[in-house]
């Protein structure tokens, strides 16, 4: 394993700001194919950082005790973000900036964003196939998925299908991704896979376990390792869902939002999954159940809400007649 | 008038209700103002208000030699939650709004607050938004135009600032209010002027006579007597701005000020050490230029920005001829 500086700019405080990503290379020289891992664009998203340690540690072993396994090259940014990774913050410190809404063509010349750019233009430049790791934000949990944009699903969904993830959900374009690290590699025509997992500032070991599991089967299927150690599991399929494949259920009222159910827990349509409360008056507002038959996917787990706040999203069994 | 256009319950208390004030004709073509996107910028809060005084007074009687032929409408707040905490972005979701356009008729509560904006300013045939320099930065007055073709430099120089800059492309520009506005057919100008966190009377001043005399000059506002200022206005394209970074990380002390012109070489500053005081750089300026934009935070990391030149060799003068 190589470790390598992208960039770094020295702190006001004496200290320095570095991107660091470590490299595995071929065994014999000519890899076959360059697959890249970043997490943690977002500070308080940590999920992403201990999956890349454990690819990272689990590369390292086979490089020790199997080197020939390396057909092609593994690139790991574990710490994308390490000024707010280390003040648990989604966004940039001081300027409040998110960098990924930085990526792709962007003007400016903020750390924020030269940081946000060097970035880019790296795992352009040294992948063939990128995931991108993010948790979930403060209010929602989410289990192990890929989510992939319609336009680009012809191409990711076979890859995202090696990685054994709950979900594969396709979803439409929207103006929030255009300016995505995804979006705009995937624009340049480097596949790219977003993942998404549990949520922010929380780990949860088993989601990550499964995703290790299933990331490590996507380097086996795309040549990069020859063989599997002998402990990741054989994973069941995903269930890929299309835009009218999921439903949701929102908040008529604000108030405080108790779930009744568990993320992964399979619904029944009109299933009683939680109440909308008025806390202040004590009174039951809402009772909120399930949009349709299927996966619990999406669970809030920040209980103040107002109208409109997404609380569940249902994988359905069966998409709706259009 | 003062007219309630969104009231949403909030979970624990009195409900988020955003207003407009509204002039005028109801079908008469409108001019739709807006500040308060981001809760920490305080001269467009003060600019909104002087103006719906002097429009009400005007309406009341008070200002009689003025007449509103057109309908003005105004926005004062949008992101009700930040200017709560004097933050720009409300701290439950670390969304800044003017990231986050169109915005969703129901769907969570940033959302439905921009996309409440967008309704109501939809049918408008020009749109201002107020805002101030970044955070960390203070702006020379000046106003900013997506696609500035010939006719809408010139409704901008009737906005009585002497600078007018052109809105690089980005990625994530297609969230913005003014692009949006921009897509669905109006006029949009970005009045910028002044820091966040400060009130500057002088800046208001030049806001707020720069958009009434452009209320005049549109037809929107008549006065018995007094006849439209046309105005000289430099314009820059975006690709005539001259970023100036450090080499150094320190504190920056700046020795000079925005709105003033530069000679290349010049000094705009100079870095020195927290720690012993030291000077570190002398920050100069790469090329002639106007000061649109300088550092006001102190604390620099290397490769820093702390100005913006435009470069005066290739602005574009637009005299009053027309």
């Amino acid at each position: 394993m190589k470790t390598q500086t992208l960039f770094s700019c020295a702190s006001p405080l004496g200290s320095s700001l570095k991107i660091v990503k470590q490299i595995f290379s071929a065994h014999r020289g000519k890899s076959v194919q360059r697959v890249s891992f970043v997490s943690g664009l977002h500070g308080d998203e940590l999920e992403g950082l201990y999956l890349c340690h454990r690819l990272i540690h689990a590369l390292r072993q086979i490089q020790e005790t199997q080197p020939e396994a390396f057909q092609g090259e593994v690139h790991i940014y574990p710490a994308a973000n390490p000024p707010a990774l280390n003040h648990g913050t989604r966004l940039w410190p001081v300027y409040g900036s998110d960098m990924n809404r930085m990526m792709g063509p962007h003007p400016g010349t903020s750390i924020p964003v030269q940081w946000s750019q060097e970035i880019f233009e790296d795992l352009k430049e040294s992948s063939d196939l990128v995931v991108d790791i993010h948790a979930s934000n403060l209010h929602l949990k989410e289990l192990p998925q890929i989510r992939i944009i319609e336009e680009f699903s012809e191409e990711l969904l076979p890859l995202a299908l090696q990685t054994h993830t709950d979900i594969i959900w396709i979803h439409p374009m929207a103006g929030v991704f255009e300016s995505t690290l995804g979006y705009n590699l995937n624009k340049l025509n480097v596949p790219t896979l977003v993942v998404e997992t549990g949520i922010c500032l929380r780990i949860e070991p088993d989601f990550v376990d499964r995703l290790f599991h299933g990331m490590m089967h996507l380097l086996h299927h795309q040549g990069v390792l020859a063989s599997l150690p002998f402990d990741i599991p054989s994973a069941p399929s995903p269930q890929v869902v299309y835009p009218r494949g999921v439903a949701q259920a929102s908040a008529k009222h604000s108030g405080l939002f108790v779930s009744r159910v568990a993320l992964g827990q399979r619904v029944g349509e009109d299933e009683f999954i939680g109440q909308v409360l008025d806390p202040v008056e004590g009174i039951v507002l809402e009772e909120v159940t399930a949009p349709g038959n299927g996966l619990l996917f999406t669970l809030r787990e920040q209980p103040a809400v107002h109208s409109g706040t997404l609380l569940a999203r249902v994988a359905l069994d069966r998409e709706p007649k259009p | 008038m003062k007219k309630e256009i969104l009231n949403i319950p909030t979970p624990f208390g009195e409900p988020l209700i955003l207003y407009k004030n509204r002039w005028g004709p109801e079908n008469g073509d409108t001019l739709s103002i807006v500040s308060g996107l981001q809760g920490d910028r305080l001269n467009g809060l003060m600019v909104a208000s002087r103006l719906s005084r002097f429009l009400n007074d005007i309406e009341e009687g008070k200002e009689s030699s003025y007449q509103i032929q057109g309908t003005i409408q105004i926005f004062p707040v949008v992101n009700y939650k930040a200017w709560e905490t004097g933050n720009p972005v409300w701290n439950f979701d670390s969304q800044d709004v003017d990231l986050t356009f169109p915005g969703m008729e129901v769907g969570e509560l940033t959302e439905t607050v921009c996309n409440t904006v967008i309704r109501h300013t939809a049918e408008s045939v020009y749109g201002i938004i107020l805002q101030t320099g970044e955070k960390h930065y203070e702006d020379a007055p000046h106003v900013k135009l997506i696609d500035p073709n010939r006719k809408r430099r010139n409704l901008a120089r009737r906005l009585g600032l002497h600078i007018g800059r052109e809105v690089a492309e980005s990625s994530s520009l297609v969230l913005n209010l003014a692009k949006q506005w921009d897509l669905m057919g109006l006029h949009s100008f970005i009045l910028s002027a002044g820091k966040p966190q400060t009130y500057h009377p002088h800046y208001c001043d030049l806001l707020l006579d720069g958009i009434v005399n452009f209320m005049k000059a549109e037809g929107l506002l008549r006065h018995n007597s007094e006849k439209v200022s046309q105005r000289e206005m430099a314009f820059f394209d975006a690709h005539n701005e001259c970023p100036v970074l450090t080499r150094k990380a320190g504190l920056f002390y700046p020795e000079s000020a925005i709105g003033t012109a530069m000679e290349k070489g010049d000094k705009l500053g100079e870095v020195r050490d927290l720690y012993e005081g030291v000077v570190l750089e002398e920050v100069h300026a790469p090329e002639e230029g106007y000061v649109v934009t300088l550092r006001d935070h102190p604390m620099v990391h290397e490769k820093e920005l702390v100005a913006v030149l435009l470069r005066e060799k290739n602005q574009r003068w637009f005299w009053p001829f027309g």
